[in-house]
């Protein structure tokens, strides 16, 4: 057994950041693990120096924001293991084992008392006819390649998904020089917004983020539509032509595009809180199980806190101050007691950035019905190459659940084991049989989480 | 045909009423079906179906989904060479020959084909047991070969020569998709009038005056003239809510699977120190066993140890055991992308043969499990018990697997 840690923080996107931040201050010793070479998720992405890109898109606000974070890591009792996975984690006598992967000469065992999971979200995936042709890819992926490595996904690129994400996005690629032809939101146009005057005031940063990327739209000429989609993507080989219409119904219109970037939101990344064994539970606002936390972020595991985007889709803001708080708690457990006053503090402020999130999620909602686009000749499962119709198939022979269409279809169990299908597959069972997603089970992600080499897995390095 | 009646019902109290399932399969106490057999693996799926197609009123329950528990977690191998000498064997040849028809027979691709398996040896000890043992199969019709280190470094090149003597060979065993097989045989028993449920529990199973009423099951109490259990390691406790103390005991067995891989591994693989294995170990024993799935995924095994607990969980200490005896075996896999683990109690028992047929005490009560290679005696256990329940099969050789020889 290797020797026991204080605290580990697995991901360090700002959820993380601040929790060892918040820990730091409070005089416990941190282990931070991150998957990539270089810390700060992909809010706060490092452009890796080998990659001198000509003009890499600048973010200052996000920079400043960043940078006390940052100095965290370089505290005495920090220890940062980058580019490393984490593939599962072990409840233990005393505390949890994790196992880790990384580059020659890092631990690939650690056992800590206590262990933060910060492990963020990824594009949500949304099946439709033609998705898998090349030319399609995540808004977060587009979003990347134009911000940190320079490059542009296509030429005429169309945006289609929900949500204000899309209009950075937008902001980016036009001022990188790409066409974009359109931004297609899935939802109406949100006239309840003023509604939530009170919710959003303060939020100045975000509301000009805003303002900046429809300006560079209107003056680029790009229209915002409501209420549309691409409802299927043509090409031979390569997206060359969109179909786009309302989700239901309507008129249908083809763009001519070489590039589609779907921004239907994210969905937590809670593979290795499942695989831990934390309870999770159905949301059926964010369409994910979710894992079930106390007021102090602690899961059904004592001692293991999951915060940020990884536990519920919040944002940035909300990761950071839920880091914050389940910081305090595992402070706390571990004898480092702080000030009543830094726990209020911290409580007011998840607070507030938090009702700001459930106005984005209010208005730009995961579209629900993107289902009806689905053909039997749709690919679901991508890794094993799946379609709609053998899923029917196996449902109406008398699969119902999804771990029973998973084993006799093989959807879900390849590369990705159904990251990207288990809720698109979920929701075509549940659509199929016209049952309640929650009733149809979920599926336990097995370690490990993420694909290791199998000398990997060994605990010394070969 | 020849049905034992259902006898009056024992529940009294009969407040809870099944809750029907969606399609309206609500058997109870007042709709009785004649058979109920409990697991859906390979063995309870595989028997509920031939009852149907005898006409036999038959209800399969599964605690979960559908092959979920050992009959999923395996590498889908038909394999003979490892069969126990006698009856075993005889019944194991038997069985190998429907497989040839077996998608035909269901109208469903099972997925099977021939790829050939290799017992590995490394030792003379396990060369002398092999020697015997390719002898008695070859007396027994089977085209086992004994190969020399050349000649199974040449069947598959990713094998490390330097540990390897040789290998029992037989080019006619082959693999099949288990979940498929699972599910054509609950679909087509669905045709011929078996009802389903899975997702449901048996929580006892009812004895009065000497022989089997019924079950309680988490859906409300079924009366049957017939119990058969097929519940592999979770058969213990059945049993004892009858009264009947069955001898099933299993290891926590434990096993992952690669990426999808260029064609690495033509044969399933196993090495002969499975049959050196000592019994009863407590500590967890690693063996090496490979099978490539045609779509190229390479399933390794498998970390064994022997518990009393039901768990499916994966341990830490099981993977990197597995993962160095399979690169020990095959060093090409030492960078290929692990995406999977799976851990499931598998049954066995002392003497290394099944539990097959009447307890003795309960009339109406058959077990059918701990039947070591399961796949390949899967359709002729099937007809069996089917035939026990109805009068079909009486073999007396049968006895030498009564689920009550070992108390």
């Amino acid at each position: 057994m290797p020797d026991l840690i204080e605290l580990a923080i697995v991901g360090a996107g700002p959820a993380g950041l601040a929790a060892t931040a918040e820990a730091g201050d409070h005089g416990v010793p941190v282990t931070l693990i991150d998957v990539f070479p270089r810390p700060g998720g992909q809010y706060f992405k490092q452009t890796p120096p080998e990659l001198t890109s000509p003009a890499p898109a600048k973010d200052s606000a996000a920079d400043s924001h960043a940078r006390p974070l940052f100095e965290g890591l370089s505290r005495a009792d920090v220890q940062v293991i980058s580019d490393t996975a984490v593939w599962g984690v072990f409840p233990e006598e005393g505390g949890y084992l994790l196992c880790l992967y990384g580059p020659g000469g890092m631990p690939r065992r650690l056992l800590a008392k206590k262990v933060i999971l910060a492990p963020g979200a990824h594009d949500r995936p949304v099946p439709f006819p033609g998705w898998t042709l090349p030319g399609v890819l995540t808004a977060g992926a587009a979003l990347n390649l134009v911000k940190h490595q320079g490059l542009l996904p296509g030429r005429r690129i169309l945006l289609s998904g929900t949500g204000p994400l899309q209009l950075v996005l937008a902001r980016h690629l036009i001022d990188a020089g790409a066409g974009v032809v359109a931004v297609l939101d899935a939802n109406p146009f949100p006239w309840r917004a003023w509604r939530h005057t009170p919710a959003a005031w303060g939020q100045w940063e975000r509301l000009g983020e805003g303002w900046v990327a429809w300006r560079t739209m209107r003056k680029a000429g790009t229209p915002l539509r409501w209420e549309r989609v691409v409802r299927r993507a043509e090409g031979d080989g390569q997206v060359e032509r969109a179909v786009i219409g309302p989700v239901v119904g309507g008129a249908r219109e083809t763009l001519e595009v070489d590039t589609i970037c779907l921004g239907h939101g994210f969905t937590p990344s809670v593979q290795l809180a499942r695989q831990a064994g934390c309870e999770h539970r159905y949301d059926p606002g964010q369409r994910t199980y979710l894992p079930v936390r106390d007021d102090s972020l602690q899961t059904s595991l004592p001692g293991l806190f999951v915060v940020g985007d990884g536990a519920g889709i919040g944002g940035k803001d909300v990761a950071q101050w839920e880091g914050r708080l389940a910081a305090l708690a595992a402070a706390r457990q571990l004898g480092r007691t702080g000030t009543p006053e830094r726990l209020s503090a911290v409580r007011r402020e998840l607070d507030r950035q938090r009702r700001f999130a459930a106005v984005l999620l209010d208005l730009f909602p995961a579209a629900a019905s993107l289902g009806d686009l689905l053909t039997d000749d749709t690919v679901l499962c991508r890794c094993e190459e799946i379609t709609v119709g053998e899923i029917r198939r196996v449902i109406a022979e008398g699969a119902e659940t999804l771990n029973a269409v998973r084993m006799v279809t093989r959807a879900g169990m390849g590369r990705c084991q159904g990251r990207m299908c288990g809720g698109p597959v979920s929701e075509l069972l549940a659509r199929t049989l016209n049952r309640p997603v929650e009733a149809l089970g979920q599926v336990t992600p097995r370690p490990p989480v993420v694909p290791v080499p199998l000398e990997g897995l060994l605990e010394e390095e070969a | 045909m020849n049905l034992t009646p259902p006898p009056p019902s024992p529940d009294k109290g009969g407040k809870e009423l099944p809750p029907l399932s969606a399609k309206g399969e609500g058997w109870g106490v007042s709709a009785s079906p004649d058979a109920i057999v409990i697991g859906g693996g390979l063995i309870g799926s595989s028997i509920a179906y031939h009852l149907a197609r005898a006409g036999v009123r038959a209800l399969l329950i599964e605690q979960g989904d559908l092959a979920s528990g050992a009959s999923g977690a395996n590498f889908g191998n038909v394999q003979v060479e490892d069969a126990e000498f006698g009856l075993s064997l005889e019944l194991t040849l038997r069985s190998y020959a429907r497989f040839a028809s077996l998608s035909a027979e269901l109208d469903y691709d099972v997925g099977y084909r021939k790829t050939g398996n290799l017992l590995l040896i490394e030792n003379v000890h396990q060369w002398e047991m092999m020697k015997q043992r390719a002898a008695r199969l070859q007396a027994a019709g089977v085209r086992a070969a004994l190969l020399d280190r050349e000649e199974t470094c040449r069947l598959e090149l990713s094998l490390a020569p330097d540990s390897i003597l040789g290998a029992l060979y037989n080019p006619n065993e082959g693999t099949l998709n288990p979940f498929k097989l699972v599910h054509a045989y609950a679909l087509r028993g669905r045709d011929a009038g078996l009802t389903v449920w899975t997702h449901a529990r048996v929580t006892g199973i009812k004895v009065r005056g000497g022989r089997v009423t019924g079950v309680a099951t988490s859906r409300g109490p079924v009366s049957a003239g017939w119990v058969i259990v097929a519940a592999g390691a979770w058969s213990r406790e059945l049993g004892q809510t009858a009264g009947v103390t069955l001898p099933v005991e299993w290891v926590h067995g434990e096993a992952l699977i690669t990426e999808v891989l260029p064609p690495t591994a033509r044969n399933a693989m196993t090495t002969a120190a499975f049959f050196e294995a000592t019994e009863g170990a407590q500590e967890q024993s690693v063996g090496f066993c490979l099978r490539q799935r045609p779509d190229g995924n390479i399933m390794l095994g498998e970390a064994a140890r022997v518990t009393r607990r039901l768990s499916r969980d994966s341990t830490p200490t099981a993977l990197p055991a597995v993962a160095a005896e399979a690169r020990r075996w095959l060093p090409t896999l030492r960078r290929a992308s692990v995406i999977r683990s799976w851990a499931i109690p598998v049954a066995f028992v002392a003497d290394s043969r099944p539990l097959l047929g009447p307890t003795g005490e309960s009339a109406g009560l058959l077990v059918a499990t701990a039947l070591k290679s399961t796949i390949i005696l899967t359709p002729l256990v099937g007809e069996l018990v089917a035939g026990m329940v109805t009068g079909a099969v009486s073999d007396p050789r049968l006895a030498e697997f009564s689920p009550t020889r070992i108390v």
